[in-house]
Formats: structure tokens, C-alpha cells, sequence
């Protein structure tokens, strides 16, 4: 097995990467801290609902929820011991999550990190469904939707997601629905595990004070050799329209909330274009949306919008730049973003704000290194098929044209959606 | 890991963490005053209308582009209370100058923008610049209002106002609207020259800054201001419960939010906080706990049900339930203490509990915001603990005192906000 290095001299930090007989690709940031970070991710999450292996006939489509479901039930095993219980016996804090892309279960522990990864490795390897043990999780997950329910900003997002895309998968709420995930049987996790749970889909990611022996040493003890699986996964096409210009609900806030939203719909010629594209986008939002930018201290001092937000993010299968806050004039407010869109098209960026955001974006990367999160930071960029080693020399080369560019293709008001959250007594006038 | 801490001016001490483990730098600026009703609103708010601008850099555009020449330097505060003190804190995150690319010095432009915020901010008529007084009011006021916006932490926060009625830690950090409107430019400036003359100020600096640089800094930043006596912060700790308190509130939601109230009567850093450290992670912290074993793995009635402790001498358990429920999630929530105060313990939980503390305590140096937390949340009660020290004494904690602990854990309040039925 060879091990290689990458180092990104500029700010002394590297990585070593192997691929383990058993086919699952490892990678390992060393740092000389206290805390050890180990994310075991599989590239499966809420967007994968219509899937084969390669050589099948038919696609499965499983119920909306599913991976998350599975994460918590990773949990239990065979012989009744519960997966925390084990943890901590060796100090470690576990836990595991799921997005629209990824389930990664982790722990972060400060001594006996062989014991811990061995138990990671075991208790992802090992499902154990049953009826019964399925059965309980409704309870408990149900709660958690419905919790989540209660949260506006949750609400805002959600919804502005769905006008945004007519009928991504990107439209699947991460837990599901209280009745989607009712139709989850054992069987289908089962499915889906067999599937998604194969280690050549998965890899290991820490950041620690560990070397690549220790890893693999417990690799070769606690991993099963795998056969490699082609997974071909169906994505429903999306293109520039939006599924709703408006949408709006009503919850117990205090005053209105707006979020605002533009799709990224493009072809990347290959993952480094598209980090340079999100990158490129970020540092122009930045520029234009920033803390130190004179539209975020005119939107402040007037008192407009409160707590602004700006940000352009691209995932597998969805990218876009969105806007928004809590305003009492919601017209004003999207007027006021519309026209500085309007503007800084036909000016362009000031190249001066936008060398201050390259340097802002620059310490804020260097940061990233600073803690064992970055073994999370960095496998989720692997997740996206991107490399966070290699974002900061593409932070370095990108130019205010190409910002202005970009800027200029995508912001266009015939594809903007706008999601709102009134308060509850605004109800009549809508 | 280098710290040490020394006395600048009477009342102001400087803290430094020198280390180059980190690789941006943290300042911290700890004022420690007393929770007190009239003068809440008041601390919660100056240091906003500090931010706003300064003698040189007389507007928040001015403040922000200098901020943004110094790599995307962040100085910001915030308030919070430990205990019944109120602690306001500044602070500045920076890069470390070692990364500079061309050799900038970012320590110090850093250092003299919080030097001039903090010693020449912008005014007008002798007294604070009044658009901003009234701007940053009106922003607290939003951010007070906007506190039912998170339905978790609003229960959370009634179930404190109810419990702690009489007493200085039910009033809110931000302190009330009310006392909010009536503060005026000159009423206000009045009161941030009595915080920088009263306040217990604890200065941090965390990375690789040169101790004769942070040291210029305070005396710069502190220098010719006439200093008086601190007003006594102590926490008052509550012993006996007379009468539980039972109250439901509605909103419309899909979850009834459960918060439970316990008067521990162990206040911050006394020597048996660190039994309730163990016994709050034997009951209700973390996935080994027993209320997550049970109450949510066991019982399926939840996603989250965990107990924290404060140092006021309370313990708050917080779930999120569907409303029909409301009795069953009660009663075992109340029996799993009720098994701890028996003695219903495993040795396996109490090792599990200590192991969970100890991994949290090792992993501190790890985080410049985790150092600052430690030890300045230690600093409100005189402790000079260190993670070190607390991993020993936590590994001291016997069964028999957790249980004993146990026995004087009285519920104050129990607080509903019920939704409708949504199953």
C-alpha cells in the first residue's frame, strides 16, 4: 500500500493518503494537538432516493429520509450493546450525521483513539435491523421533524429551496417526513446499506496527533475485504426556471423573515472549474456583501434588514447564491437587492473590496487549519469531489473579471425566488 | 502552553496565553459587574454604540474597511452571565502576524482600533453620538423581541424569568425593552464611564502576541482612568424550594417544549460543583446519560432530552416532546433522578460520566475560545483551576457524594410551552 503525501507549502500543512486493501480510501491530516477527529463517511445521503448497481434493470426509489434513518440506526447491534455505551468506555464523544450528501459517523476522543476507530469501523460494518428496532426509532425521529418544524429559519430556507428547484431531489428534507419515513422498513435499509455501505463508497478522514500505521493496523484487524460496486444514481435534470417566484408562511416571530435566491445551473468542465467557479462567487459575495461593504453598512445603519446573510454554495447536483434577513419591509428590502444586483452588473466590483475579501477569505482558510474540525472541513470538500487543500492556491489566482463575469450570468431577476416568513397576526393581509 | 496573569491596574488584570499553536490570535475583554435589573439593558447595550465609531474612524464604514485592510480582523461583542455576575466581553480575532503576506502589521492595527474604541469613541455634545444610541437601542430592543424566534431557547429562558422571579438571575442579559427605551446618549455614557472606573476587567490574550505588546495594550487602553471600588458580583445560591411552580404557556407549534427546573444548591466552584459536574453527566449530559438512554433510546419520546448545570446552584432538563406525552416524559425524567438519589448507579455509568468530563478537560488547550471559557468562567468565582486540576478532582468524586449531592436536588419549576396536537 503506498502512502502519498500533499503538502501545501504556503501554510505548512499537509495530508497523507492510502487506499486500504479492503478498498476503503483513507486519509490523514497529521497535527500535534490533544484531539484526535475521525469521520467515517459514506457518499449517500437525502439526494440518493433513486438508485441501481451497475448491471441492474430497474432503479429502486426508496421513501424520502431513508439515509438519515439508517444513520440512527447504525446504532444498535446485534447483541443489545449500545454503540454510545462503547464509546464511552474509552472517553470518546461520538456521533454521526447526515446531509443532502453525506452520512458520516465520527468521534472526537483525546486518548485511546486505536480502541475508538475500531469501534467505528465495527458498528458501521455491522447492521443490525429488525422490525422491533426500526419500529422505535418512529418515535424518536418523528420528534425530531417535528422540533425542526417549529424553527422559521428552517422554514424560510426549506421553502425558498423548493421555489428555487421544481423537482430536485435537493428538494428532500434531510429527515423526511413524519409519513415518509413511516413506509421505512428493515428490508429497505438493508437495501440501501448493501449499497451505499460498500467501502469502496466510503473513506475515512482524521486530523490528530495519529500516523498512518496506527490507521491501518486497525483497518486490517476490523475490516472485511469488499468486492468494488458501480453505483449509478438517477438525479432528476434541473434547469434555470424557478418552481415558485414567491412563497411565504406564517410562525410565532417577531417581525418578517426573507430569504432570496438565484440557481447556478451550469456545466463544470471538471471539479477543479467547479471549485474555482464557487470560490470565485464567494469571494464576490464577500466583496459586495461583507461585513466592511457599503451596502451591509446601509442595509445596518438604516436599519432595513437585520441580520443579513449573503452566501453562494454549490453541493452534487445543486449550486446557488442566497440573500436574506428580517426586515419590516419586505418590499423594500428585495428592492434594495434587486437594484444593487442591477448596479454592481453594469459597474462591476470594486477591485479594492474584493483584494480585502481575497485576504479576509485567505485568513479565514488559514483558520481552518487551526483545530481537528478540519478533518470535517476537509471531508466534506471530498464529498463535493473537491480538495480543500487545493481551494487556497484557486483563492490566489482568481481575477475581479472573472468575478464580474460571473456575477454577470447569474444574477438575473427573471430567476430569483423570494421565500418569506410572516408573523402570525400579518395573517389577513396576505 | 505559557500563562500568566498580572495585575495592571487596580481591578485590571492581564492574562496571557502564549502559544503558537494557534494561528489566529484572540483578545478578549472581560467586564464583570454585578446582574442587576436597573443597569442590564444599559451594559447590554454600550458596547454596541462603542462599535459604531470612534474619534478617527468616526462611522461603522470607516470602522469595518479598517477591520477588513487587517486580513478580515473581527472585533465584536457579547453579553452573558455566570452566576448572577454580568459579564460584557470584547473581543478581537486576528490572524497571526506570521502569515501576514507582505510583513503587515495586524497585531498592532488591531490593538489600536480597541484601544480607540474603547477609549475615544465617537461623541457629540460631550456625551455618546445620539443617531447611534438610538440605532443600537432599537437593534437590542429587535434582538430582545426576537428571542420567541427560537422556541427551544424561549422556553428555556421562561422557565428561568419564572423560577428565578425575585432573584437577579431571572433577569435577561439584554435586560428588559423597556429599560431599553429610556436610555439616552447621556444617561448612557454616564454608565460606560462607571463600568470602565467599576468593572472587574480581565484582559486575555491567547496565541502568539509578545507580552510587552498585550501589556502596552491595557495600559494604553485602561491608562488614566480614575478606578473605584467593584461592586460585590457574588451569586446568591437558593437552597430550599418552598412551593413547586407549575406553569403552561401556548404558542402555536407542532412540539410541546418541557423544561424542568432544579435548585441544586451548589453554586459555581465550590468544591462539590465538581460533584455535580459527574452526577449531571451520570443524569442527563451526553448520550451515556440516563435520560438519553431512557427517556429518548428507551422510551422513543424524544429527540433531545439532557440536563445541564449552572452556577447558580440550578439544573435545567430540556426536552422536546409531542403534547400527549407531557406526563410520561415528566414522570421519567423525575424517576431517573429519583434512581440516582437511591443509589441505582453502575459503576460503568459513573466511569462513562468521568471519562466524557475528562476527554472535554484534555481537549480544552486545543481551542483558543475553549481556554478563554475555561478560565475566565473560572475567574467570576476567584478559581485559578485548570483543566489539569478539575480532571483530578472529578476523578475524585466517590458514588456515595454524587448520591448525597442527589438528595439535595429539589424541583423548583415546571414549564410547558404547548403546542397543538399535531399526531
Amino acid at each position: 500500500m503506498d502512502v502519498l503525501t500533499k503538502e501545501n507549502a504556503l501554510i505548512g500543512e499537509k495530508y497523507y493518503y492510502t487506499k486500504h486493501k479492503s478498498g476503503l480510501d483513507i486519509y490523514l491530516i497529521p497535527k500535534e494537538i490533544s484531539t484526535s477527529y475521525a469521520l467515517f463517511c459514506t457518499r449517500y445521503g437525502a439526494i440518493d432516493n433513486c438508485f441501481k448497481l451497475e448491471g441492474d434493470a430497474e432503479f429502486t426509489r426508496v421513501p424520502d429520509g431513508i439515509a438519515h434513518y439508517l444513520e440512527h440506526k447504525m446504532f444498535e447491534n446485534e447483541d443489545g450493546v449500545d454503540t454510545f455505551s462503547r464509546f464511552a468506555k474509552y472517553g470518546a464523544s461520538a456521533n454521526a450525521f447526515t446531509s443532502t450528501e453525506v452520512t458520516a459517523y465520527l468521534f472526537k476522543c483525546t486518548e485511546n483513539f486505536s480502541e475508538n476507530l475500531g469501534i467505528l469501523f465495527d458498528y458501521v460494518t455491522h447492521p443490525y435491523f429488525t422490525p422491533e428496532n426500526v419500529a422505535k426509532e418512529q418515535g424518536i425521529i418523528g420528534q425530531e421533524i417535528r422540533g425542526r418544524e417549529d424553527y422559521p429559519d428552517f422554514a424560510v430556507y426549506m421553502n425558498l429551496i423548493r421555489a428555487l428547484y421544481k423537482d430536485s431531489q435537493i428538494n428532500i428534507d434531510v429527515a423526511g417526513t413524519v409519513e415518509s419515513i413511516s413506509e421505512i422498513t428493515a428490508d429497505t435499509l438493508y437495501k440501501c446499506y448493501e449499497v451505499f455501505y460498500n467501502l469502496s463508497n466510503m473513506f475515512l478522514c482524521v486530523a490528530g496527533n495519529v500516523t498512518m500505521e496506527q490507521i491501518l493496523a486497525v483497518a486490517d484487524k476490523v475490516l472485511p475485504m469488499q468486492e468494488v460496486k458501480n453505483i449509478v444514481r438517477s438525479y432528476n435534470e434541473e434547469g434555470r426556471e424557478v418552481a415558485n417566484k414567491f412563497v411565504s408562511a406564517n410562525f410565532e416571530v417577531s417581525k418578517p423573515m426573507f430569504l432570496m435566491g438565484v440557481k447556478d445551473i451550469y456545466k463544470p468542465i471538471d471539479a477543479r472549474d467547479k471549485m474555482k467557479r464557487t470560490i470565485t462567487l464567494q469571494l464576490a459575495t464577500d466583496a459586495l456583501f461583507g461585513d466592511a461593504s457599503e451596502f451591509a453598512v446601509d442595509v445596518y445603519e438604516s436599519a432595513l434588514i437585520d441580520e443579513m446573510e449573503a452566501g453562494y454554495s454549490a453541493g452534487k447536483i445543486s449550486a446557488h447564491f442566497i440573500f436574506g434577513g428580517e426586515t419590516d419591509d419586505i418590499d423594500a428590502a428585495t428592492q434594495k437587492f434587486i437594484s444593487y444586483m442591477e448596479d454592481v452588473k453594469k459597474n462591476g466590483i470594486d477591485p479594492e473590496s474584493f483584494e480585502n475579501s481575497r485576504r479576509a477569505k485567505y485568513a479565514e482558510y488559514i483558520r481552518s487549519f487551526e483545530s481537528a474540525n478540519i478533518a470535517e472541513t476537509f471531508a466534506m470538500s471530498l464529498i463535493k469531489d473537491s480538495n480543500w487543500f487545493e481551494i487556497g492556491d484557486i483563492m490566489a489566482e482568481v481575477t475581479v473579471e472573472e468575478a464580474n463575469s460571473l456575477v454577470r450570468e447569474l444574477f438575473d431577476e427573471k430567476y430569483y425566488a423570494t421565500s418569506v416568513v410572516y408573523p402570525l397576526e400579518k395573517e389577513d393581509e396576505q | 502552553m505559557q500563562i500568566s496573569r498580572k495585575d495592571i491596574f487596580d481591578g485590571i488584570a492581564l492574562t496571557t496565553v502564549k502559544t503558537d499553536k494557534f494561528k489566529f490570535n484572540r483578545i478578549f475583554i472581560d467586564l464583570i459587574l454585578p446582574l442587576e435589573r436597573e443597569h442590564a439593558a444599559e451594559n447590554a447595550l454600550f458596547t454596541s454604540v462603542l462599535l459604531r465609531g470612534t474619534n478617527k474612524h468616526q462611522n461603522l464604514l470607516s470602522v469595518q474597511k479598517e477591520l477588513s485592510s487587517l486580513y478580515g480582523a473581527e472585533i465584536d461583542s457579547y453579553v452573558g452571565t455566570n452566576g448572577e455576575a454580568h459579564v460584557i466581553t470584547v473581543y478581537a480575532k486576528l490572524l497571526s502576524d506570521r502569515y501576514a503576506l507582505y510583513g503587515e502589521d495586524i497585531t498592532g492595527g488591531v490593538t489600536s482600533l480597541l484601544t480607540e474604541i474603547f477609549k475615544s469613541p465617537k461623541t457629540e455634545d460631550g456625551v455618546f453620538d445620539k443617531a447611534y444610541v438610538e440605532s443600537e437601542k432599537d437593534k437590542l430592543i429587535t434582538d430582545i423581541e426576537a428571542q420567541i424566534n427560537e422556541k427551544d431557547s424561549f422556553a428555556l429562558k421562561r422557565c428561568t424569568e419564572i423560577m428565578c422571579a425575585n432573584e437577579a438571575w431571572g433577569i435577561s442579559e439584554m435586560g428588559k425593552a423597556e429599560d431599553v427605551e429610556k436610555i439616552t446618549s447621556a444617561s448612557l455614557f454616564e454608565r460606560y464611564k462607571y463600568i470602565l472606573s467599576h468593572a472587574k476587567i480581565e484582559v486575555w490574550v491567547i496565541g502568539d502576541i509578545e507580552e510587552a505588546v498585550s501589556e502596552a495594550f491595557v495600559r494604553n487602553t485602561f491608562a488614566d482612568i480614575q478606578r473605584g471600588e467593584i461592586p460585590d458580583y457574588s451569586t446568591d445560591v437558593v437552597k430550599y424550594v418552598k412551593e413547586v411552580k407549575n406553569v403552561c404557556e401556548h404558542q402555536s407549534l407542532n412540539q410541546g417544549k418541557l423544561v424542568l427546573g432544579f435548585r441544586t444548591g451548589i453554586g459555581g466552584y465550590e468544591e462539590d460543583y465538581n460533584v455535580l459536574r459527574v452526577l449531571n453527566s451520570v443524569f442527563g449530559s451526553g448520550t451515556q446519560s440516563k435520560l438519553f438512554r431512557n427517556v429518548r433510546e428507551k422510551l422513543s419520546l424524544c429527540y433531545h432530552c439532557s440536563s445541564r448545570i449552572y452556577t447558580k446552584g440550578i439544573m435545567m432538563v430540556t426536552s422536546g416532546i409531542k403534547v400527549s406525552n407531557r406526563e410520561k416524559a415528566r414522570n421519567e425524567i423525575l424517576f431517573q433522578l429519583e434512581e440516582i438519589k437511591k443509589g441505582n448507579i453502575t459503576e460503568e455509568e459513573i466511569t462513562s460520566a468521568k471519562k466524557r468530563l475528562r476527554n472535554a478537560f484534555l481537549s480544552t488547550d486545543d481551542s483558543a475560545d475553549a481556554i478563554h471559557s475555561h478560565y475566565a468562567a473560572a475567574r467570576v468565582f476567584s478559581s485559578e483551576d485548570s483543566p489539569a486540576d478539575l480532571i483530578e478532582k472529578t476523578e475524585r468524586v466517590t458514588k456515595a457524594q454524587i448520591v448525597a449531592a442527589a438528595q439535595n436536588i429539589q424541583l423548583d419549576t415546571e414549564y410547558f410551552l404547548c403546542g397543538t396536537e399535531a399526531e
